[in-house]
């Protein structure tokens, strides 16, 4: 029941599957009684690669978090790999190797910084490891001070910071940052990337599609417990965003908006609006209606463009198809390209 | 085991600031006694059977310093650790929740225990306290408190399995907690009650616990297969429900 204190003895296979991905989970399922809450998932995690895992609630996001870390298992069916280990079966191992941050769970109250320090020390024996990493998320004044004295930022960065202590090559964040304000949020954030840069694998989950675009190489969009897409936030903005917009102002040219039609854009908003937006490429398109608009004695501010952003991949590969004014168009887009971006980009490292 | 230390360090620090635990356990008997000792003293009564009212009340304010950590403080560590995914957070760790409930349940009797040192000494050095006369009723009385320690353990066990909450564990517990104390004759002699409240303290277990104390302690009369036999059917349901029906999460 309790851990022989395994100082350097404990065995590191670790040490073997260096030039590998750290996770390798593959073909997952996770089920609650009947519900399966992940379905054939499969993914990997390289050295210093931060992968995000994005999906409404219920989505399987911390699921699959869990699972990894080794506290939902045996998995239904599948398989998770963390430097090689099970990390439910070789859980005495493989614990050594991941450090976890897990959603809404507490430290426990009346305790200071330091003795928490201190314990997680013990636990991964790493005498003196939490120094270093204390002076490194500011918190090193903060070692007298009990939790429940410190603001949400710090607590956070306390969680990152003992999630690190001892030799792991994994860190799980499940919804890191919910609940911080904006520069909280970037500390955090900073911290994050300080992490992977020392070359440890970072799985996380969350809610803020400005936070992955921000941190991760590659991005998983769950959607009711499956893998709908894996990919760059880059490319997947580009792949599922939808369309390019271009609006125009046609107030100041009333008629003007027969020509747009002779150019063969398809017009998405109602029109009741001063603006009427027209799906459009950029560049190719956008120049072309400048060049009406110009002709007809219209400013060039009368016109604007908007490129999809990676929230509305996001919105339209989970199925909510809002914010790009074409619901059912979006839909539709969202689900014949799924299966693409999912493959071809599983193989290829974070970059 | 060194890493158990480390953690019973750790559960021991956070339970120095944990006022009502402390207060309870050590504090609060100590000053009943003194306060019941400064008006009484030792001498033989008629009303307790012709013992003397702090030779009562030693042996019943242990049966006090036991339930406060066992039902209160034990369960309510519990769940607090359950309800905060503090033990799953730990469950993530090398070291795995069951090191934490472990230590919690040390604690806990370590510091009923330094209550108990308290009470008694108090007890010897101001009060006149007859210590048990002979090293069979020492023993006895150790084993006793033994007893009383697990099966009051177990009733917290529990309590800290079933409340589906914090909050429902708190106030389980004080619903326990109180008419445990004050209708047992750990707090007021149960020589003293009327036959109503004689008749509703053999309803609540810490009854036995008390009786079954003072025997052992004074050679008191009482029942002692019928007190033992009580507490150890308690001991034996209540831990079997607290370990079928604990969750971790």
């Amino acid at each position: 029941m309790i851990p022989k204190n395994s100082d350097t003895s404990a065995p590191r296979p670790a040490a073997a599957a260096e030039d590998g991905p750290v996770v390798r989970v593959e073909h997952l399922s996770v089920a609650y009684g009947s519900l399966v809450a992940v379905r054939d998932v499969s993914f990997q995690v390289g050295p210093g690669e931060i992968l995000g895992l994005v999906g409404p609630n219920g989505a399987g996001k911390t699921s699959i978090a869990e699972s990894v870390g080794g506290l939902r298992g045996p998995v239904r069916d599948g398989s998770i790999s963390v430097c090689g280990l099970d990390p439910h079966r070789d859980r005495q191992t493989a614990s050594h190797l991941i450090g976890m941050q897990l959603q809404e769970s507490q430290f426990p109250s009346r305790a200071r910084v330091g003795e928490l320090c201190d314990l997680y020390e013990a636990l991964y024996s790493a005498p003196g490891a939490a120094a270093r990493l204390l002076d490194t998320f500011g918190l090193t004044d903060r070692r007298r001070s009990l939790i429940a004295e410190l603001s949400g930022g710090m607590r956070q960065r306390l969680a990152l910071a003992l999630a690190q202590v001892g030799d792991v090559r994994l860190v799980i964040l499940d919804e890191l940052t919910t609940g911080l304000d904006p520069e909280q949020r970037r500390g955090t954030w900073r911290a994050v990337l300080d992490l992977a840069a020392r070359g440890v694998a970072v799985l996380l989950t969350s809610h803020s599609m400005e936070e992955v675009e921000a941190l991760c190489g590659r991005v998983g969009v769950l959607r009711g417990g499956e893998l709908v897409a894996l990919d760059s936030p880059a490319r997947l903005a580009s792949a599922h965003g939808g369309p390019a917009t271009v609006s125009v102002d046609v107030d100041a040219a009333p008629g003007i908006e027969r020509q747009f039609e002779e150019l063969g854009l398809t017009r998405l908003t109602s029109g009741t609006d001063r603006r009427v937006a027209y799906a459009a490429s950029f560049p190719t398109d956008y120049d072309r209606v400048l060049q009406r608009l110009v002709a007809a004695d219209l400013p060039p501010s009368a016109v604007s463009h908007r490129a999809p952003t990676f929230e509305d991949a996001y919105l339209r590969l989970v199925g909510i198809g809002i914010g790009t004014g074409t619901d059912t168009a979006g839909n539709d887009l969202a689900g014949t390209e799924k299966d693409s971006g999912t493959k071809d980009s599983s193989e290829k490292g974070g970059d | 085991m060194q890493l158990l230390w480390q953690v019973v360090r750790f559960e021991s620090r956070r339970m120095m600031r944990n006022f009502a635990p402390v207060f309870f356990a050590l504090a609060f008997p100590v000053l009943m006694l003194c306060m019941f000792g400064g008006i009484y003293g030792n001498d033989p009564s008629s009303r307790l059977d012709g013992r003397g009212t702090v030779d009562m009340s030693v042996p019943a304010y242990l049966v006090l310093v036991i339930a406060v950590t066992g039902l209160m403080s034990f369960p309510l560590g519990l769940a607090e650790y359950r309800d905060r995914k503090v033990l799953k957070r730990f469950r993530a760790t090398p070291l795995g929740p069951s090191a934490l409930l472990i230590a919690q349940g040390l604690v806990n009797i370590a510091l009923s225990l330094l209550g108990a040192v308290l009470l008694v000494a108090t007890g010897w050095l101001f009060f006149d306290l007859h210590m048990p006369d002979s090293a069979g009723a020492a023993v006895a009385t150790v084993g006793s408190l033994i007893l009383v320690t697990l099966v009051m353990y177990a009733i917290g066990g529990v309590v800290a399995a079933v409340a589906p909450s914090e909050r429902a564990a708190t106030a389980v517990a004080n619903l326990l907690y109180f008419p445990m104390i004050f209708l047992s004759g750990a707090t007021i002699p149960l020589q003293i009650f009327p036959s109503t409240m004689k008749a509703i303290s053999d309803a609540v277990p810490a009854t036995y616990a008390v009786k079954l104390l003072q025997h052992a302690w004074l050679d008191s009369s009482t029942n002692v297969a019928l007190d033992v036999g009580v507490l150890a059917g308690l001991l034996a349901l209540t831990a079997a429900a607290a370990v079928r029906l604990f969750r971790w999460e």
